[in-house]
């Protein structure tokens, strides 16, 4: 009997960590695929669920048998399986036995290593609990976690005891077993509003029976209805929570129950501390979220709790207590910071290592406040802007001896910020601080004001040059300074402040670490760090602008002009001029023209031909040279403007005015003539076309697909 | 004031309920520790593949916490109450849950979570898997799969049930200073009950100006020394390189010495006397004599009489 049912797997737990569960999730639903497909069962797309004490998948429309084929196996070497006179052994005799065939019906085949015995044998049709319950243990095995635990007698490791398995297809319980653990239909319930076994009647009906003992295992389901209950909740309260996504999504995974409680703490904690540092307290501890209305904080919090309800009071009662007394921790750590001035604090960075090869964060603070300087100069920032931005790096990182930040990690640059602010610092300087340490990821906002950036710019780069010069360069999947993330900001930062230069840049952030650490032998000193360093600033840009839409061949047109000059913003604005240049009727010509050139170019300095781009009046002759020299004078003389000013769309454009003098030029003329003057000064005209384009973007980079072919 | 549940009766009722499931309830060890994992019957009786089960009430010292008996949550010496149970049960979440009802929580009333909280003790080389045990937003248990013990990887898992003592007594009394909380119903007082402050306050102020102004560094560095050498000493003279028993073993004397150390250690990081080199040094350094003491256990145990501690 064949047919499709939806198939179910549970794996019943002790309380997975919430950090785990999507992955682990996906994972399996992932290996529950490949169990079938191996078979050749087809199969609708797995979907995973999971609650903390289980990770399940359903799969839709299984087959629920294998086709039946015939498939040969191969026994003994021939010379062993038949005698001399080509009788069979016992060992032939034993493999025929084995396969439920007879001893004349095996047959010879050659293989790579020579003759073997083989037997012809119909694999039957095998049903899928029988598929499942041979692989799937081997599988879940194979499942990886960030950390697995044993338990027991310890000869399992996963990441949380197992405590049971559910295994349906359709209404069938399917024979499978994990961990010593044999399946069935039976589940369990929440662990307090319906404790015990819940039959699971089908595969189908597994959501709405476990919606029924309390658990919700539909993850978006329990989000959706947490964020509900927290509103509700918030509601009560007289406001709304402040939205917290991750923070949503994290208690959604540590119930089974989707509830919420709210709770109120002293007035006070909202008069005296910081927004921030209010919400880090009640988040960082408690997981609480806060509750606002009309932009204000209200001493209010609300938090995810696994319980139905709160008969008794004493969830919120507890909440309450706690929070408190977090609260209370740090109002004092705020009153305590606040006795100090942030600038007396900065003594204390020498005891603090930066990393061990790069010396304190006393150190970094001096070579990130020279950096400073010199980018304030480059980008001509006035006296007074310059002052506050070295200001600022002097400042940025004394937080990190203050209590604030001992308690809450997180909250490094804003306490920061906000310690400067009470002592009275410009407001710029408290600002830049304040977004130290943004952009975090890669879609957080950058700081929002020009200090800020450059402050964060320079400082990234500081990281990254020290890590480049003692070699610690990241490869392959180890980053475990977080350099990528490092670079990955420093060219967004750069990016939306335009006239940051950073070969300039890394050139001199290196030469902060000119006289090496104290600690670092000699031999390991990284040569050649200023190159490797901008090649993976580049490989970073490159990773930036394909998120843009930029391809690939595009952003190796700019990698040149980089190499001498990276600023992210401007190649960013030739990319988006060649996209468009890309899309205009000009550019299939022009690109192939470009290529011819490079490639002509490229032939004559094989022979040693050096191109004259100015030669004697008598030297071009021919109409389409003189015309092809007259164009590209006309060109450049718009073009250069254009480019200095940052117009590369008009810049582009004029390049292609350049097309019919290029036509013609390649119809009419032979480059490579016999006579060494005609030969040098036409390459000379191909020269100065390179010229004017590379200038704008290396157009014989791009991969042109004819339009007969495309 | 009437409380709900004194410190006492909720001590001994957890005390009742581990000896129905066949616990040996001990004492605790008569030595400055920092936790109840290092009482030896933790320690040591982790290792190896024997069944144990043993509960007993540490009284654990942390001097770094110690805050003169002005703070309403933290204490120099708090009370762990440890229970050891190897293999590892299967029901042992809940086996936890009816502990918390035989101690007159209802589960059914509260949010009891349990969320990952994995446990390290670098200077026992000790590591497991594990949560904290949260109710209603309050950590009041540490529930951890012991994964290794003395730098030795276990083969049978045990489970180690940590229950903060004073944080569970003040929630069921809603009592929110740990001095107010009441130890013992005392008929015989004015008060009619024995406080938490009536017994500890005066040793807490003491002993927390001791740890932060009074120790003497030096002294103590000196003492620290001392207990690592001799432990040192005890355990060369009880087996040779190989790892094979040489004569007489002074396997629980060593251990004592380590559990000094370490406690010496504890005051000198408290008194703020070690850069945070010296200190990862000496935590290296008990770490080592952790790893030789379980070494030495495990190669006394097989077939062998398992020394007594």
């Amino acid at each position: 009997m064949s047919g499709t049912r939806t198939l179910l797997l549970e794996i019943g737990c002790e309380e997975i960590p919430a950090r785990m569960l999507p992955a682990a999730a996906g994972d399996l639903a992932r290996a529950v695929a490949r169990i079938l497909d191996q078979a050749k069962l087809s199969h609708g797309e797995p979907r995973p669920l999971w609650t903390p004490r289980r990770l399940a998948v359903l799969v839709p429309d299984v087959a629920t048998e294998t086709a039946s084929e015939e498939a040969t196996v191969t026994g003994p070497p021939a010379s062993v399986a038949w005698d001399g006179s080509g009788q069979p052994t016992g060992a032939a005799r034993g493999f025929a036995q084995r396969h439920g065939i007879g001893v004349d019906a095996l047959t010879k085949v050659e293989t790579g290593k020579g003759a073997y015995a083989a037997a012809t044998i119909l694999r039957p049709s095998r049903g899928v609990g029988e598929v499942l319950g041979e692989l799937l243990e081997k599988e879940v095995r194979g499942l990886s976690f960030p950390k697995t635990m044993r338990w027991g007698s310890g000869e399992h490791a996963f990441v949380r005891p197992v405590h049971w398995l559910v295994a349906l297809a359709g209404e069938s319980a399917l024979d499978a077993s994990l961990f010593g653990i044999a399946a069935g239909g039976t589940s369990r319930g929440h662990r307090v509003l319906a404790d015990g076994p819940v039959e699971i009647p089908s595969a189908d009906e597994y959501v709405a029976a476990l919606e029924v003992s309390g658990v919700v295992a539909e993850p978006e389901k329990r989000r959706a209805a947490l964020s509900v209950a927290l509103a509700r909740e918030a509601e009560r309260e007289g406001g709304s929570i402040v939205p917290d996504e991750p923070l949503l999504q994290e208690t959604a995974d540590m119930v089974e129950h989707p509830g919420a409680i709210a709770g109120r703490f002293d007035v006070r904690f909202v008069e005296e501390l910081p927004r921030e540092i209010l919400a880090t307290c009640l988040r960082h501890h408690q997981r609480a979220f806060s509750i606002s209305a009309g932009g204000k904080t209200l001493p209010s919090f609300a938090v995810a709790v696994n319980v139905a309800s709160d008969p008794e009071g004493h969830v919120r009662r507890g909440n309450e207590w706690v929070v408190s007394g977090r609260l209370e921790d740090a109002l004092f750590f705020w009153r305590e910071d606040r006795r100090r001035s942030l600038s007396s604090r900065s003594d204390a960075l020498s005891g603090i290592t930066f990393q061990r090869e790069l010396g304190t964060f006393a150190d970094k603070t001096e070579r990130v406040a020279g950096l400073c300087a010199s980018l304030a100069d480059g980008c001509g920032l006035d006296p007074e802007d310059r002052d506050r931005l070295v200001r600022a790096a002097r400042l940025a990182r004394c937080d990190l001896t203050t209590g604030l930040v001992g308690e809450f990690p997180e909250l490094q640059g804003v306490v920061g910020g906000l310690l400067a602010a009470a002592d009275g610092e410009n407001e710029e300087v408290t600002r830049a601080i304040y977004h130290l340490y943004q952009p975090a990821g890669a879609s957080e906002e950058l700081p929002p004001t020009r200090l800020g950036r450059m402050l964060g710019v320079a400082d990234r780069m500081d990281t990254l040059s020290g890590a480049f010069a003692i070699g610690l360069i990241p490869s392959g999947s180890k980053d475990p300074f977080a350099l990528r993330r490092s670079a990955h900001a420093a060219i967004r930062l750069a990016a939306a402040e335009g006239t940051i230069e950073l070969v300039g840049l890394a050139a001199r952030a290196l030469e902060g670490h000119e006289e090496g650490p104290p600690g670092l032998p000699a031999d390991r000193r990284a040569n050649g760090a200023q190159d490797t360093l901008v090649d993976f600033l580049y490989e970073r840009f490159a990773a930036l602008a394909e998120g843009e839409g930029a391809r690939y061949d595009e952003i190796a047109s700019v990698r040149e002009i980089a190499a001498a000059r990276f600023l992210p913003e401007d190649l960013l604005r030739r990319l988006e001029a060649l996209r468009r240049f890309r899309e205009s009727d000009d550019f299939l010509a022009l690109a192939t023209a470009a290529k011819r050139v490079r490639n002509i170019l490229a032939q004559a300095e094989d022979r040693g031909d050096v191109p004259d781009t100015s030669p004697d009046e008598a030297a071009l002759e021919l109409p389409a040279e003189r015309g092809l020299g007259d164009a590209l004078g006309m060109a450049a003389a718009r073009i250069d403007p254009l480019t200095a000013s940052g117009d590369y769309t008009a810049a582009l454009a004029t390049l292609a005015s350049l097309r019919p003098a290029v036509d013609r030029f390649f119809d009419d003329v032979l480059v490579m003539d016999e006579d060494q003057g005609r030969r040098t000064a036409r390459l000379g005209l191909l020269a100065r076309f390179q010229g004017l384009a590379h200038g704008i973007v290396d157009l014989s980079e791009l991969v042109v697909v004819s339009r007969a072919a495309g | 004031m009437r409380p709900h549940s004194t410190l006492q009766e909720m001590m001994l009722s957890l005390s009742s309920y581990w000896i129905e499931q066949g616990c040996v309830v001990h004492q605790p060890y008569d030595m400055e520790v920092g936790a109840g994992t290092m009482h030896p019957e933790t320690f040591f009786r982790s290792l190896g593949e024997e069944p144990w089960r043993v509960a007993y009430c540490q009284p654990s010292r942390r001097p770094a916490d110690g805050r003169y008996a002005a703070n309403p949550m933290r204490v120099y010496k708090h009370f762990q109450y440890q229970v050891i149970l190897k293999p590892s049960p299967h029901d042992v979440q809940e086996l936890y849950l009816d502990s918390l009802r035989a101690m007159g929580i209802r589960p059914e009333v509260h949010d009891v979570r349990f969320e990952e909280d994995n446990w390290e003790s670098p200077t026992l080389g000790a590591a497991g898997v594990g949560w904290q045990v949260a109710m209603d937003g309050m950590e009041i248990s540490q529930f951890t799969y012991f994964q290794s013990m003395g730098g030795q990887e276990l083969k049978v898992i045990p489970v180690e049930l940590t229950y903060g003592m004073e944080r569970i007594c003040m929630f069921v009394n809603d009592v929110k200073d740990i001095f107010e909380l009441p130890w013992a119903r005392a008929p015989w007082s004015a008060d009619g009950i024995v406080t938490y402050g009536d017994l500890r306050r005066l040793a807490e102020q003491q002993q927390s100006a001791y740890s932060f102004e009074e120790a003497d560094i030096e002294q103590h560095r000196r003492w620290f020394e001392d207990c690592e050498r001799d432990a040192v000493r005890l355990l060369d003279r009880t087996v040779d390189e190989h790892g094979e028993v040489k004569a007489a073993p002074l396997l629980v004397p060593a251990y004592e010495r380590l559990l000094d150390a370490s406690h010496l250690f504890n005051v000198l990081d408290a008194r703020g006397a070690l850069s945070v080199t010296e200190r990862q040094g000496m935590i290296q350094r008990i770490r080592r004599l952790s790893v030789r003491c379980a070494r030495v256990w495990l190669s006394l145990r097989p077939g062998r009489e398992a020394p007594a501690t």
